[in-house]
């Protein structure tokens, strides 16, 4: 998924700014207009393809079904998301205690799957163009186009700003948090930010 | 041994200083040689019938000569193997290269298009030995040849149509059906006429990558004037065709080289280019379909359900635009959050590091319930 990202970001950009140095020597770099095509369109496939794994694991595996009960968004979260705002702005009192996934988290997950189908649907109608305008009117393709390249930039800055330093800059992540490799975290890590989780396995062990 | 080399030479100078005596002779003389090939030519109504045929008119208005830029040669300056009247051969075509070269020396201009001449489709035909490729004098004209500001000229921006079309029959007819060539009948002076896209003395054929009719590069050429907004509000055209061709898939494929990308007369044709509400129009809605269907198989009526040339930065773009906006809106609020998040954190982080905390590391099994 990482690499599929990666590739369609910098193969989306060299198209939509491709009067720019920078875009035109990404594009060189793919074997010209047609190359990045191909890039574009088999990181797409890529994508898709994690993007079907990861329904199947919903479908199959216990862990990723529980892990689907805990990502559905609650009241909750937005208390405590709230009660975060509240602590990074004044700083006082005790940071949130976070379930299994913080509301950040959680907003990740869901945007990031309301992302990729969009993107997804948007991709697939732009690569068929001659059955996206003989089934819809024109708008439709033009819109396609603009949502495609308007939400490419807005992931764009959310993969720089929020996810990379999130998990590499961001306060016991540098240079990197490994768990995206080996799927583990350290205790500290998990205890400060998902607090409630973690007291409520502590208690469990306890008892 | 000397003297027999020297006896031919000096025989040769006497000639070329007799030579140079006639260029140096008064006009007026001249003039009066003229007056003996007019002795014939100067009737009106004098011809001949060629064995063919063909009536070939022989008559020369003097004065038509006398008011072209060529008012000061005298006949035989072009008819140069004309050397005595009457002339019992039919003198040779008049070979303008004579004096039309740069670097001469007898004021003809000094124009590079002399030698675009020859590396045109036209020149190129020439040498080939075609007998039908046009020469200076089949545009230009013969005895009244005249600067192509002058209206009376064959070259004149209003006459060129007709005098490409002298031999371009079927492009000219064309031509003068479609907006460009209906304009130029009206007298619109920005109308483009064949030598506005095809150039003039260095007209290449269209498969040639220098051409500017070349697919790579005939939307430069139609841009020279369709981008021009001074241009074209005064025909009700709009200048941001070619930007939003530019930004369009076709647009970018075309500027990358890759040449089967639809340019502007993939749709709009090359001659037979007529207002969208006109049904003789390529891309009138009727059809589209079959226009659009040249490189998009399975093409139907749906295609003509909407705009082409779409601004998305425009608010007519409707839905395209907003969607646009939207976006734009979210990502830069998001960009400042973000930042804002940064700031927060690292400004956290630094107060932390002042009063540094316990730290407890334990690696721990991935935990399961």
């Amino acid at each position: 998924m990482a690499l599929s990202v990666t590739l369609l970001i910098l193969s989306g950009v060299a198209l939509t700014y491709h009067e720019q140095a920078w875009a035109r020597f990404l594009i060189w770099l793919m074997g010209g207009l047609q190359g990045r095509h191909w890039v574009h369109r088999t990181a797409a496939i890529g994508l898709l393809v994690a993007g079907l794994l990861h329904l199947l694991g919903l479908m199959l595996s216990e862990r990723h079904k529980r892990d689907f009960r805990e990502v559905k968004p609650r009241p909750n979260d937005f208390r405590a998301a709230w009660s975060g705002l509240k602590f990074a702005f004044s700083g006082k009192g005790e940071p949130p205690h976070y379930g299994w996934f913080t509301p950040m988290q959680k907003l990740q997950y869901w945007g990031v799957l309301i992302g990729c189908l969009l993107m997804g649907v948007s991709g697939v109608l732009l690569w068929n163009p001659v059955f996206t305008l003989n089934s819809f009117p024109k708008w439709v393709l033009d819109t396609m186009l603009v949502l495609h390249a308007t939400e490419a930039q807005f992931i764009f800055v959310l993969f720089i700003l929020w996810h990379l330093y999130d998990v590499h800059v961001a306060e016991g992540n540098f240079p990197m948090n490994p768990a995206w490799l080996t799927g583990r975290m350290s205790e500290e890590h998990f205890a400060r930010q998902h607090r409630a989780s973690w007291e409520n396995g502590r208690s469990k062990e306890e008892a | 041994m000397t003297r027999s080399l020297f006896k031919p030479l000096a025989l040769e100078a006497a000639f070329v200083l007799l030579g140079m005596t006639w260029l140096v002779t008064p006009l007026p003389v001249r003039a009066q040689e003229d007056i003996r090939c007019l002795t014939c030519h100067g009737k009106p109504g004098f011809e001949k019938t060629l064995p063919s045929g063909k009536k070939l008119e022989l008559f020369v208005d003097p004065m038509r000569l006398r008011l072209s830029v060529h008012k000061d040669r005298k006949c035989v300056d072009c008819h140069a193997d004309v050397t005595e009247v009457p002339h019992p051969e039919i003198p040779q075509k008049v070979n303008c290269g004579r004096c039309h070269f740069l670097g001469n020396s007898v004021g003809a201009p000094q124009l590079q298009r002399y030698i675009e001449y020859g590396t045109s489709v036209h020149g190129k035909a020439l040498a080939e030995g075609n007998p039908k490729a046009p020469v200076c004098q089949d545009c230009h004209g013969d005895h009244f040849i005249l600067p192509g500001s002058d209206a009376r000229s064959q070259v004149n921006h209003k006459s060129i149509p007709q005098t490409c079309g002298g031999c371009h029959l079927e492009i000219y007819a064309q031509y003068q059906e479609s907006v460009h060539g209906q304009a130029l009948i009206k007298g619109v002076k920005d109308a483009p006429v064949c030598t506005n896209c095809h150039g003039e003395h260095n007209i290449l054929k269209p498969q040639d990558k220098t051409s500017t009719v070349n697919p790579g590069t005939v939307v430069n050429t139609c841009s020279k004037c369709h981008s021009k907004v001074v241009i074209m509000e005064k025909y009700g055209v709009k200048a941001e065709q070619v930007a939003t061709y530019r930004e369009s898939f076709h647009g970018i494929a075309n500027e990358f080289g890759m040449l089967k990308a639809a340019n502007c007369a993939s749709c709009h044709t090359a001659h037979q280019i007529f207002p969208e509400q006109d049904p003789r129009s390529t891309v009138n809605s009727r059809n589209i379909p079959l226009t659009c269907g040249k490189c998009h198989p399975g093409a139907n009526a749906n295609f003509a359900q909407g705009r082409i040339h779409l601004n998305p930065k425009d608010k007519s773009a409707g839905i395209v635009y907003w969607v646009a906006l939207g976006f734009k809106v979210l990502t830069l609020s998001t960009l400042a959050g973000l930042l804002i998040h940064i700031a927060l954190d690292l400004y956290r982080r630094f107060k932390n590091r002042k009063q540094p905390g316990e730290k407890k590391e334990v690696e721990v099994a991935e935990k399961s319930q």
